[in-house]
């Protein structure tokens, strides 16, 4: 577990500091149509920031009115500026879904992209520049790929290429789409370990997701949201079953296990096994053995599991 | 007043009643002048004889000198306009005159130092307009005679052209046999309208092969195809209101890529549905205004087809123009085009100015359509766009080499293709997006090819991945 409570208050932002992402009752959507009602969220420097919720709950639009592209209706967003700099200094790693594949760019020059508006009008990238870049790959760990096609790369790869392309841009905010969608679990916690990393080293990080227990529980601040915030905080006081049942609309048991928050995501078979009551929201050990294989229960954990380690055999809840 | 009615004055003598008659008048003494016999008693009215102005001597029909009259007026015999000697109109010398008047055969203003003047040759003998040799209407060089004048060539408006055994290259130049090939390959360097064909097919493809890239990863590679349809409404429009036709059909192209542009990005639709409507309609416009002017004198048609070999120099000048401005603004702006064409959405997150990108392509979308469309036809401009692009991707995964590697095979399948279409005597359009889409067909065999080849090879031991490049781009 990357932010066990206990250490809650090693994450906890600095009061004085001006806030890297302030919105003020926001209601922002596209073509007049608002996706995001009355949102009030305050982002300080060194968050890292996980949103929550189903499809269409407005997460990309909230990223996207971070960044001014979406349209806000009413409100106030005000993003941190560094002084002296014209620019929002957000970095912006996309879906992996959302990229076109075979657009012939390596991986260099992908990655130099993140600096495209530093030096916007001159015709190519400085030595400092390319340097920049090469460091930055060398810290993700795909120097070696540099003259790569972004095709011919794992999803983990991949997903470092748009984080380098990204962080490139020499940051203060980094704001990821859905960073672990549709890639494996090594990959999953490969990136979020860099991600948490990242974190320590001052970058304030806002990331959507829909997978609770894959990557929601292991922040150390969840919003969630279902049009508008549900609840913002850590995530022993956000998963209730109190609050998913008012963001996806379904009952969902949580289970504390070993100091780690579990959600059975997909409980209904238990539930009808319970006759229609989820199972006992709070438990240690699962004496209700599960019939179902497909679905591990607590109780098949394996014992030798590190709490820290991020690699969550549970995580089979995320499909 | 006095009684008998008078009125009385001071002075005596004045008064009226006093004053003598003529009749009793003192005869005036011998100093005073008589006044001449044939005068006095005349009145002198306009019917009168002598010297008013209707009188005889000198009135407008009586005989002396007037300027009816006989000797020397301005209408007399010597000298008259239609009289015989040494007037402008007379023999000499007068415009229809054989010696020397400006349509005269030798020497006259518009004949040429170099013109060969032959012995008179008594058949042909006077040389007056319509004779034998070498004036500017007979035979050899006039402007409708096939070789080397400033008319000939592939004429824009097709003509009936002479026999083919007539053609160039005429049968009275000799070729020595021992450098003939030569000569022959060298041959059509030394005409001024093929080398300016070539240079414009060779800016032409460069222009499209770069163009292209933009175009075709942007997925809208009709839209060549789609403007230059476009811009055909637009020439018959600028023709109509006698615009410049660059310009008048350069901003319609640029208005329809903006609002292609723009229907794509504000509503659900597809850039190929926005390009099908709104091009088709642009162009359904000039066939309406084109079907309602009763007489076209300008020549729509061969905009259908392309002209290289009609290529002018104003045409030259404008193709150049372009594509100075497009190498300019895609090496200046190249990482800002680079970011906004691979992930428009990203680009702008980032701060690129995406939306004025957007208007600068269209701009030099708009403005290299219409000069390409000049070369290679509104039917052929499509092919130029797309097939150098879709060769380099096939070649290249990274996106600085599949841009030289475009233009570059641009540039080279407008030169060679002009080159062989002279050649094996074939339309020039036709002949250049021949050969790019033979060369596209040789490029896919050999990537298909080498990448097979080297699939196979892991399981002998060879390379285990696929090189950079190779195949990828198929899939």
């Amino acid at each position: 577990m990357l932010h066990p409570p206990e250490l809650e208050h090693l994450h906890r932002p600095d009061p004085d500091a001006r806030p890297v992402v302030e919105l003020r009752g926001v209601t922002a959507g596209y073509n007049g149509t608002p996706v995001l009602k009355d949102v009030d969220l305050r982002v300080m420097p060194g968050d890292f920031v996980g949103l929550l919720g189903p499809s269409g709950s407005g997460k990309t639009t909230l990223l996207r009115t971070v960044l001014g592209a979406a349209n806000v209706l009413s409100g106030q967003v005000s993003v941190y500026d560094r002084p002296g700099s014209r620019r929002n200094r957000a970095g912006y790693v996309p879906q992996l879904a959302a990229i076109d594949w075979n657009f012939p760019v390596t991986v260099e020059e992908t990655v130099l992209m993140g600096r495209t508006m530093v030096n916007a009008w001159f015709p190519w990238y400085r030595r400092q520049e390319r340097q920049l870049a090469y460091d930055m790959m060398e810290r993700l760990g795909i120097a070696d790929l540099a003259k790569r096609h972004i095709r011919q790369l794992s999803g983990g790869q991949q997903q470092r290429v748009f984080l380098a392309r990204a962080l490139s841009s020499s940051p203060e905010l980094l704001l990821l789409d859905e960073p672990t969608s549709g890639v494996d679990v090594k990959t999953r916690d490969d990136v979020m370990h860099l991600l948490h990393d990242l974190n320590h080293a001052g970058v304030t990080i806002i990331l959507t997701t829909h997978e609770i227990n894959a990557v929601a529980v292991h922040l150390p601040r969840i919003v969630c949201l279902n049009g508008s915030i549900v609840a913002d905080g850590p995530p022993h006081r956000v998963i209730t079953p109190h609050i998913l049942q008012e963001v996806y609309g379904a009952r969902m048991p949580v289970i504390q296990y070993h100091g780690m928050t579990l959600v059975a995501e997909s409980a209904h078979f238990w539930m009808e096994q319970n006759g229609g009551e989820p199972l006992s929201t709070v438990a240690d050990h699962s004496h209700d053995a599960a019939p179902s294989h497909a679905h591990p229960t607590p109780g098949n954990l394996p014992a030798h599991h590190h709490h820290d380690s991020g690699d969550i055999p549970a995580a089979a809840a995320g499909c | 007043m006095t009684d008998d009615g008078r009125v009385a004055f001071p002075i005596r003598w004045f008064n009226f009643s006093v004053i003598p008659t003529p009749a009793t008048v003192i005869p005036t003494p011998a100093t005073v002048i008589p006044t001449p016999a044939t005068v006095i008693p005349t009145p002198l009215n306009r019917h009168s004889y002598p010297l008013n102005r209707h009188s005889y001597p000198l009135n407008r029909h009586s005989c002396p000198l007037n300027r009816h009259s006989c000797p020397l007026n301005r209408h007399s015999y010597p000298r008259n306009r239609h009289s015989y000697p040494l007037n402008r109109h007379s023999y000499p010398r007068n415009r229809h005159s054989y010696p020397r008047n400006r349509h005269s055969y030798p020497r006259n203003r518009h004949s040429t130092p170099s013109t060969v003047i032959l012995p008179p040759q008594p058949s042909f003998y006077p040389l007056n307009r319509h004779s034998y040799p070498l004036n500017r209407h007979s035979y050899p060089r006039n402007r409708h005679s096939y070789p080397l004048n400033r008319h000939s060539g592939e004429s824009r408006n097709p003509r009936p052209q002479p026999p083919e055994k007539q053609r160039y290259p005429p049968a009275e130049i000799p070729y020595a046999a021992h450098n003939a090939v030569d000569k022959m390959l060298l041959e059509p360097f030394e005409l001024g309208f093929f080398v300016r064909a070539i240079i414009a097919a060779s800016l032409v493809g460069g222009l499209c092969g770069l163009m292209g890239i933009y175009i075709v990863l942007r997925g809208m590679s009709y839209i060549g195809h789609g403007l230059s349809h476009a811009i055909f409404g637009g020439a018959v429009v600028s023709w109509i209101m006698s615009i410049n036709f660059f310009v008048g059909a350069t901003v319609w192209g640029f208005l329809s890529a903006l609002l292609i542009a723009w229907t794509t990005r504000r509503n659900p639709i597809g850039s190929d549905a926005a390009i099908g409507i709104i091009t088709t309609a642009s162009f359904a416009l000039g066939v309406a205004i084109i079907s309602r002017g009763s007489s076209f004198t300008r020549d729509f048609e061969a905009s259908l087809w392309g002209s290289v070999l009609g290529v002018d120099r104003t045409e030259l000048i404008a193709i150049a123009v372009v594509a100075a401005i497009v190498a300019t603004v895609f090496f200046v702006a190249y990482k800002l085009f680079l970011f906004t064409t691979f992930d428009p959405d990203v680009a702008q997150f980032y701060g690129v100015p995406t939306g004025w990108m957007d208007t600068l392509f269209s701009l030099l979308l708009a403005g290299t359509v219409v000069v390409s469309m000049q070369v290679l036809g509104v039917t052929m401009i499509a092919a130029a766009v797309v097939i150098p692009p879709i060769v380099a991707r096939l070649l290249t995964n990274s996106f600085r080499i599949m841009a030289l590697t475009s233009t570059g095979i641009g540039v080279g399948c407008g030169a060679l293709g002009i080159y062989i279409s002279y050649f094996v005597d074939v339309s020039s359009g036709a002949s250049v997006v021949l050969l790019s889409a033979a060369l596209f067909v040789l490029t896919l065999a050999g990537v298909k090819i080498r990448s097979r080849f080297i699939r196979a090879a892991p399981r002998t031991g060879g390379l285990a991945r696929l090189p950079r490049g190779a195949g990828d781009a198929l899939e």
